[in-house]
Formats: C-alpha cells, structure tokens, sequence
C-alpha cells in the first residue's frame, strides 16, 4: 500500500536549510496499522505529507497504492485526518460530511446520503450535533467529524495525523473500533500520534522517530515493555536524549 | 460528469459559506442603504435615478464578484487548501468552483437588488411608465446647421427604417452645440416636425429628449429648428412602442450588470492564486477602473507621449487598456430608469467581455508549477 525508501526532506536551502526527515524506509501493508511515534519536529507531520503527495521528498523515493503519491487515482482512495480539523466552521457536520462524501465519487445521492449517516454514527458524534455548524464544535467533536470525513468513502488507506488528540477515553475507544474496522476491511492505516492508548490500541507496528530519522520500531507495547518504560513519553524523552 | 459535480460540489460549499458568514448580513444592510439611496435620489416626479441604479447594483455586483479573489487565500490561511488537495478533485476544479460562487454571488446579489427596486418602486410612486423600446439609426446630417455654409439651417430627417404598424413616439436625445454657432442662448428650442402627415412644433431643452408624436405607416421624420441661434446635435434615437412590465425591465438590468461582473471573477480568482485576497480582489477592482475609464485613457496616454519616463507612463496606460474588459455596452443598464423596456437583447451587451472571461478562465484551470501553489 505504502512503499518509502530513503525518504529525505529538507525544508529551505544552504545553511539554513532544515533536515526533516533522513532517509526514512516506511512499508505499510494492506490490513495494516502503523503508527508514526516521536516529539514535535521528530519528522512525523513530513512523512503523512509525503505520503499525501503535499510535497515531495528532496532525495528518496515513495509509492502509494503502485503508484506516485498524490496523483488522483491515490487520491480517490485516500483518507486523511488533519492535526487541526476544525476548517469548514461555517457548514454543518453533516454538510462537511456530505461534502467530502461528493468529492470523493460517492454515488448515488441515496447511497452517499446512507454512507454519511452510517460514518457520522461510526465516530459517536452525537445526532443533535450533525446540523450544527462545525465552528459550535469542540476538539474532540471536530475530531471525530474528520474521520467521519476521512472514512465515508472507504479508502484504503487511512493518512491520521493525531487522531485521538482531544478526545475522551470513550471517543478514543470509539475511533479505535472504527480503525479496528477499516482494519478488518482490510484497509491500511498510517498514523502520527503522541498517545499510548492509540499506539497499543490502533498500531500492529509502531516507528520511533526522532530528527527525522527511525530510532526504534516494532509493536507498540513490545517497544514499551523493553525499554522498561511506563508512559509513551517517557520512552520519547529517552529516545530523544540518546 | 465528474467533472461538472466536483466543481457544483465545491460551489456549494464556497456558496453555503459565504451566504452563512459574519459579514453577509452587513452585505444585506449596505446594499438595501445604497438601493434606498437610489431610490431617494429620483430626479423628478415619478421617476427613478436610473444613473444611481446602475452605479449601484453594478459596484455591489462587483464587488460580490472581486471577493472571489480571497477565497483561495482564505482556504490556504485556514489549513483547508492542504486538505482538499488530499481528495479526488483536482486543483482546477477547486478553483473553477470558486469563481462561479463569486460569479453567482454577482448575478444573484444584482437580481435580488433589481426585484427590490422593482417592487419598492411603485408602492413608493417612483415607478416611471416603461415602453417598449427600439433603437433608431441616426444618419448625417445630426445637427440643424450645416457647417459648410456658414452654420446655416438646415432640415435633419430622420429614416425609422419600416413603416410603424402603429401609433409609437420617436424620441432623440439631444445635446447643444456651442461652438459651431458661438450661440450664449441657454433656453428652451423649439423644433417643428412633420411625420407621416401630421406636423406640429415641440420645446425641447437645450440638454434633454425631443420626443414626437408618430401615426401608425410612418416611415420618417423631418425636423426643423425653428427659432433661436442655438444649434443640437442629436445623439440617440428610439421609436417607443406599448408599455412594457416596469418590474421585469428592471430585472434585466439587474441581470446584465450582474453577468458583467461574474466576468470579472476568473479575474480575482486567478489573481488569488500568487497573491493574497485583497490584493487578487483590489487588483481586479483596479482593472474594472481602467475598464469604466476606457474613453479617457487613450487621450491621457497620447498627452504622455515625450520622455522616457512619460513613455513608460504610455506603455503602463497602453497595458492596463488591453488587459482591462470592454464595460462600454453596460449603459443599457440605466435604459428602464429612462422609461426604454430592456429585453433579452440586452444580454449582447456582454458580448465584447466573453474574450476577457474566457482567457482568465483558461489560466485560471492551467495547472500550477509549485506543489505549495497546486494546492489552491
């Protein structure tokens, strides 16, 4: 589904340029989850970006789905959960939904009417809040709304960048059945989060990034019950001071 | 197929937004302030300022139009530009999305302003008669003294083309001429007409309409200055008919200011995609000046002639010209206010914008160079 070799960014030129990611190798397979780990600046927010085809690695090479990222024919089978979710404040949830169900060939108006339903009640984003404009919402709410955005159209490949950020412990449950689901379905997911319920919960395989490049990797709670750590921080803050 | 949806499903959006935003409501109030002006400003007697009506519902509709220029900046400044990149459609059709909301923002605002007047204006009595209204081709000579013999009299006839199949009014608007007669008579002038059959004298002001009685079978007109040293030079010519509904005038005048100014949205848009919104919409403002000063222009760049900087001056007026949209038939717009029905005919007033529509169209679907750029 997602195939990187070597992936290196680097933001700006010459002396002041900024090396974001050094030679990432990323494989996401069908039916899998893996999860992006690392502090802020570790590289996490690049690769989804790379992935997504929003910008292109300055040496390496990268596949989606066969193919070159961001072309149309990954496009249409891509769902991407951004950091902050709160960008249409002046539709409602449901017209959000709606809207991105449309974008993405969701047809006919039948169908796509049943499909937004079904992905709104998926995230639990309670019914009285579906025609309320997006601008009403809270974090968590705006956070379920964009996976429901992300998802109504049953990509194959799930792009979340923090998508249990702000969320209670039963929105958190929720969004991991729905990736449970996506999961059964086999589709794939990738994903950036700072969350240890997220990580154990979501990813089969988790990297460990720091200053763009992969420090540790393997299943989540493997990676925790090695180091010895009792929080994800924890195990960040060590990575980083290594 | 796809296509048309994607771009219908980013207009609904673009549309759903700007109708629901903070400032729409403030749109609502200026504009019913400045129709209520128009409204307020009628010259005479039953009358309406239709030079207002159309200064007005035009700049609204423009506007309306050149803040399509923000909507592109606006998705980039919000984090919404990298997210649609991520879905099925392409750039283009985000931007071809953009610009017909602005475009039926434009049309629809001017529409709703046309209906308002419409129907204030009579309850208020400033509704004036509308006739249907057909435009007479004047033929030399157009003044009543004939320069070659010493500013003599002479009689101007005028051809209405066919015979009327009924009783209409000729009506020619006219303008003085000074400095053919040096005249310093500023009053009333009297012409005698004679038009199939019947004669008869009319006043005229020295600035204003000459309007004649005609039988039905006329075919033409002959005028006659019959007192005074002035001299008029006959500008615009209309053979007026049967009245005509004031209100659907109206909205013909609304409609074509308001396609007018549609035009002017591929302009803002594609300006937004390398600069921010007030710049891409003060830009497309900027060219709609240079459009409504067309006539002055070539002069003030001739009088720039010598110089290197004066030259420079010449090309930059020269440029503005060419890239600015012909607006010149838009007159029609305050024909109704005049008591001339307008039509569907009105619409062929567009037609000298279609070019500048269409080539701000194609640049605005051509694909970016930058990735940061392609995602607008």
């Amino acid at each position: 589904m997602i195939e990187a070799r070597g992936l290196s960014m680097s933001y700006g030129r010459g002396a002041r340029a900024v090396r974001a990611l050094k030679g990432l190798d990323l494989r996401v397979a069908a039916g899998e989850c893996v999860g992006l780990l690392g502090v802020n600046g570790s590289g996490k927010s690049t690769t989804l970006r790379l992935v997504l085809g929003l910008e292109r690695p300055s040496a390496g090479h990268v596949e989606v789905l066969g193919g070159a990222p961001g072309r149309r024919a990954a496009r249409a089978v891509t769902g991407y959960v951004p950091e902050e979710a709160r960008r249409f404040g002046l539709l409602t949830g449901r017209e959000t939904v709606t809207l991105f169900a449309a974008l993405q060939g969701v047809r006919p108006r039948v169908e796509r009417q049943r499909r937004v339903v079904e992905a709104l009640g998926a995230v639990g984003l309670a019914q009285e809040a579906w025609g309320r404009r997006v601008a009403s919402y809270s974090r968590g709410m705006a956070r379920r709304l964009a996976l429901a955005a992300a998802w109504v159209h049953r990509p194959a490949l799930l792009v979340l960048d923090e998508p249990t950020s702000g969320l209670d412990p039963l929105g958190t449950e929720e969004i991991l059945a729905l990736l449970e689901r996506h999961r059964r379905e086999g589709g794939a997911t990738l994903l950036s989060t700072h969350d240890r319920v997220t990580a154990e919960g979501a990813c089969d395989r988790a990297l460990v990034l720091h200053q763009g490049q992969v420090r540790l990797e393997g299943a989540p709670r493997a990676l925790l019950e090695d180091d010895g750590s009792a929080s994800l921080a924890r195990l960040l803050g060590r990575v980083a001071r290594a | 197929m796809s296509r048309v949806r994607d771009v219908l499903g980013f207009l609904g959006m673009d549309l759903r937004s700007a109708l629901r935003a903070r400032g729409a409501l403030g749109w609502v109030v200026l504009s019913l302030g400045a129709l209520a002006l128009t409204l307020a400003f009628a010259p005479g007697a039953s009358a309406l300022a239709g030079t207002w009506f159309a200064w007005v519902v035009g700049g609204l509709a423009l506007l309306l139009a050149a803040a399509g220029g923000a909507l592109l900046p606006g998705d980039r400044l919000e984090g919404r530009a990298a997210w649609l990149a991520t879905l099925g459609p392409s750039a283009a059709r985000r931007r071809a999305g953009a610009a017909l909301a602005c475009a039926a923002l434009a049309v629809g605002g001017a529409l709703a302003a046309a209906l308002t007047v419409g129907l204030l204006a009579p309850p208020l009595h400033l509704a004036r008669e509308t006739l249907a209204a057909r435009s007479v081709r004047l033929s030399s000579p157009l003044s009543f003294r004939d320069p070659s013999a010493a500013g003599a009299p002479r009689r101007v006839r005028i051809d209405l083309g066919s015979a009327l199949e009924s009783a209409a009014r000729l009506e020619v608007e006219t303008r003085p001429r000074v400095a053919l007669t040096g005249t310093r008579s500023t009053g009333p002038v009297t012409i005698a007409y004679a038009a199939g059959g019947e004669v008869g004298s009319v006043e005229v002001p020295w600035r204003g309409r000459l309007s004649v009685p005609l039988v039905a079978g006329t075919r033409t007109v002959d005028l006659d200055l019959v007192l005074g040293d002035q001299d008029l030079l006959l500008v615009r010519g209309w053979v007026l008919g049967t009245p005509r509904p004031f209100l659907l005038s109206w909205l013909w005048a609304g409609l074509l200011l308001g396609l007018a100014a549609a035009c002017v949205a591929p302009l803002a848009v594609t300006l937004s995609r390398v600069t921010s919104g007030p710049t891409a919409a003060g830009a497309a403002l900027v060219v709609v000046l240079v459009a409504g000063m067309r006539s002055v222009l070539p002069e003030a760049s001739l009088a720039a002639a010598s110089g290197a900087v004066e030259r420079v001056a010449r090309t930059i007026l020269e440029t503005a010209l060419a890239l600015a949209p012909d607006l010149s038939g838009l007159s029609a717009a305050a024909e109704p206010a005049a008591g001339r029905a307008l039509g569907p005919g009105c619409l062929l007033a567009l037609v000298p914008l279609v070019p500048h529509a269409l080539a701000w169209s194609l640049l605005l679907l051509t694909p970016g160079i930058g990735r940061q750029e392609e995602q607008a």
